[in-house]
């Protein structure tokens, strides 16, 4: 597609970019940790980085990436995207051109100066199967990327989308030179705040500030990240003052932290979610599906396994989304007399219903519990199949985690269509077995959608997967971050859980 | 003393050969494998299947088992398949917190130990005797887990910034933490244990009294301190140092729950982890260390019982 013909229209100006900048990148916002003199700061997560997987979006890269890697952009909190290392941009009116100006003043950590090749390396990289990415799909659709020259980026895409934003917001901006051996941990090389130093695996990962960051080099020049699998050795790495935050607590460990540590509630919410095979028996039948939607208690669960910190809904993605209502989160009522009613009047009482959980999943084996007790109230005979985390995995990639399964999916955080696309338990075809040519042209509407029919695009799409009743949200919360006092202002990205460098820099 | 290890090498590779092909074909039984754990959440069987491929998981398991065999044969652990990085390495980063607490643990054992079972072995006061037993009975229905909560409770909550109850030193840099960061993870780790070395110590030391040389001894005049010192301790520790060899050499192995539970990286938690992620190599190397270790420590046990006690003989 050619420029001069093509009726373009600015979404961010340069003027704009510049002041909208300084709500997001390092170096302009005084962080509690900087202003207070830190100098270090140790962080502690329950798993090690999988760090052939920085293309994914992965709980145990969320730590680091954002601070050892730039994104092209990154959404604020009214998921409009910000500037990072693309300045500016403008794309097509029919959607399917997009042109990026990057920032001329980003270095890798090598001292190599970041170029439009390597942005079309790293979005090239994000369609590679291996890679891993859950966006990949969305990644194919770009057909040619031309770099116009070192800093402006041109891409024509097969198909117009609004989307490719969620592409710029999850695919950090890797060195073309180092990337294909990054595995080991030896060649972690980004632009960002911050630079890889060292990584033992088991033990911890080690980074430094970036002297020649485009946003400044943070105040606090050195931020080391344990690894710590037990979550009473978690808290006792709090409590001893060994690490200043630690992630990956249940709400329930949470409670047992004790006085003198802050909760930090930010970044994108999880949805726990009730899976149902919509392909075998009994869950074959729309029916009985609806009747397990009405059994299930997400007040109680909220209550119990959050402790009150999430929203009990029927919705994959948070309120203040396009196309959030709350008619829609609330859609399902606990109503377990009607359900118990339903499921005898299709014969199902007594069945015997495996329900598959990931023990490794501390959070869910609680939710089980209680969804347990929900179908078991209405008539079915659970049987619990608490399986490892390698297992679940494997049986989630090979779609047979069986007739009723618990998960989890972040990408409601994203948005409507990622969620439905790139979570494997929800998408056409995945987990659950479920698929329609309606489906299917939801998406396809809602992936096309932009501006204001986005909305309404998602709605539709939100309200036929709540009434189809194959894959059943109760809960939705953001992870829990505790901290010392001083680290409270820990920033993150808004979809997902990314630690922002700006959680360390000072003014 | 050579030929008596000579003779006990062969059976001692059969053992090490053994164990690395059982623990081979029970990782390979066990449902998932490092390709899913890499693959994420999301990732579907074409994408797994890919990453198999790049694993090289796709051979026949024979011919993984025999690629990884020729490896150590010659020297070479391999790489684990998670994380990427020469086995050798990452059990040498972890091996150093290991055998810091193996022998801190120990040395705690042996001291409480020897110390209690020589006291309730030689004491001739009842009230003593039972109180020793009944210390030996809560010491031993102490698991480590227990002692090692307790601990953290203790230290954690009640009587906080005593002892460290997360991480461990660095001897080079911070010899005073590193010191005192082991005090609470070894003790966890000695409790039970020395309850079962001083209980034997203490149970052979009073049959040794009623022995016939003890009676000449005490009938030639010879004090009550030479007597038990000397002559009951030296012919009661044979058994004591035997469970001593083999809890040293299990400890060398790793302390699988108390480096989880003290946050301490080390062989035991590069074990719990690789077995996890099912890093099938790594778990291997790790199992062939382990059961080298206990052969060696079997041996040295052997060997200093020949040296302390004449009755026996290595030939």
């Amino acid at each position: 597609m050619n420029g001069s013909n093509t009726t373009r229209r600015k979404l961010l100006g340069l003027s704009l970019a510049a002041g909208v900048a300084a709500m997001v990148p390092s170096g302009f916002v005084a962080s509690r940790a900087a202003a207070q003199g830190k100098t270090t700061v140790t962080l502690a997560q329950t798993g090690d980085p999988i760090l052939n997987a920085v293309m994914q979006a992965n709980n145990f890269n969320q730590l680091y990436e954002r601070l050892v890697f730039d994104n092209l952009t990154v959404f604020d909190e009214n998921h409009q995207p910000q500037p990072r290392l693309a300045e500016s941009w403008e794309t097509s009116a029919d959607s399917k051109e997009i042109t990026l100006r990057l920032r001329k003043d980003a270095k890798f950590h090598s001292g190599r100066a970041l170029t439009a090749a390597d942005v079309i390396y790293s979005l090239q990289q994000a369609a590679v199967p291996e890679n891993l990415s859950q966006l990949r799909s969305l990644a194919q659709i770009i057909a040619s990327a031309e770099a116009i020259d070192d800093a402006t980026v041109r891409l024509t895409l097969s198909e117009p989308t609004g989307r490719m934003f969620e592409l710029f917001e999850l695919t950090p901006i890797v060195d073309k030179e180092t990337f294909s051996h990054i595995e080991g941990g030896q060649n972690v090389v980004g632009t960002g705040a911050y630079i890889w130093k060292s990584y033992q695996p088991g033990n911890s990962i080690v980074l430094e500030a970036n002297p020649d960051h485009w946003g400044g080099s943070p105040e606090v020049k050195t931020i080391e990240i344990l690894i710590i699998r037990e979550s009473q050795a978690l808290i006792a790495a709090l409590r001893s003052g060994r690490a200043d935050a630690i992630f990956g607590l249940t709400f329930l460990d949470v409670a047992t932290v004790g006085p003198g540590f802050n909760v930090v509630n930010s970044g994108g919410r999880e949805a726990y979610v009730v899976g149902l095979d919509a392909s075998a028996a009994p869950f074959n039948d729309i029916a009985a599906r609806q009747a397990v939607a009405k059994s299930i208690d997400r007040e109680r669960i909220n209550k119990q396994v959050f402790r009150g910190a999430g929203t009990a809904t029927s919705l994959w993605w948070a309120q203040g989304t396009p196309g959030w209502s709350e008619e829609l989160s609330n859609y399902w009522k606990y109503d377990p007399e009607t359900a118990k009613a339903e499921i005898a009047k299709l014969g199902l009482a007594g069945t015997k219903l495996p329900v598959t959980v990931n023990g490794a999943d501390l959070v869910n084996r609680s939710v089980f519990d209680i969804v347990r007790n929900n179908l078991e109230a209405i008539g079915f005979a659970v049987e619990p199949q608490i399986i490892d985390g390698a297992e679940f995995n494997a049986r989630n990639s090979s779609l047979t985690l069986g007739t009723c399964f618990l998960h989890k999916t972040g990408f409601g955080s994203l948005s409507e269509v990622a969620c439905a696309t790139a979570t494997l338990h929800l998408r056409p075809g995945g987990g659950t077995h479920f698929d329609s040519q309606e489906f299917k042209d939801l998406i396809a509407a809602a992936t096309a959608a932009s501006g204001e029919a986005q909305a309404a695009a998602n709605t539709n799409l939100g309200q036929y997967l709540v009434e189809q009743a194959f894959n059943l949200p109760s809960v939705a919360v953001q992870p829990p971050i505790v901290t010392v006092p001083g680290l409270d202002d820990l920033k993150t990205t808004n979809a997902f859980q990314y630690i922002l460098p700006s959680s360390f820099s000072g003014a | 003393m050579l030929h008596y290890l000579a003779r006990r090498l062969p059976a001692a590779l059969l053992t090490i050969w053994g164990a690395s092909a059982l623990i081979f074909i029970l990782m390979k039984m066990a449902p998932g494998n490092p390709a899913a754990v890499l693959a994420g959440p999301d990732a579907d069987a074409e994408t797994l299947k890919l990453i198999n491929q790049q694993l090289g998981l796709d051979r026949p398991p024979l011919v993984q088992y025999l690629s990884w065999l020729k490896g150590v044969l010659t020297g070479d652990l391999g790489d684990s398949l998670v994380f990427h990085q020469p086995i050798s390495t990452m059990i040498g980063a972890s091996f150093g917190n290991t055998l810091q607490l193996a022998l801190s643990a120990t040395v705690l054992m042996c001291v409480m130990g020897v110390g209690l079972g020589i006291l309730g072995g030689a004491s001739r006061l009842p009230r003593l005797r039972v109180t020793l037993d009944t210390l030996f009975s809560v010491f031993l229905a102490l698991p480590t887990y227990v002692t090692a909560v307790l601990a953290l409770v203790v230290f954690g909550v009640l009587f906080p910034n005593i002892l460290p109850i997360s991480g461990a030193g660095d001897f080079s840099r911070n010899p005073d933490y590193a010191l005192k960061a082991l005090v609470l993870p070894s003790l966890a780790l000695a409790i039970p244990h020395s309850a079962v070395v001083g209980r034997l110590l203490q149970s052979k030391m009073r049959e040794q009294m009623k022995e016939d040389y003890v009676r000449a001894a005490r009938a030639k005049g010879l004090s009550n301190k030479r007597i038990v010192g000397v002559h009951i301790l030296k012919n009661s520790l044979s058994t004591a140092i035997v469970v001593i060899g083999i809890r040293f050499g299990g400890l060398l192995g790793g302390a699988v729950l108390i480096e989880a539970l003290f946050a301490r990286n080390g062989l035991g938690q590069l074990l719990t982890t690789s077995i996890m992620n099912r890093d099938y190599f790594v778990v291997q190397d790790l199992v062939l260390f382990s059961v080298c270790v206990a052969i060696v420590m079997q041996l040295l046990s052997e060997v200093a019982l020949a040296a302390i006690d004449p009755r026996v003989r290595l030939s």
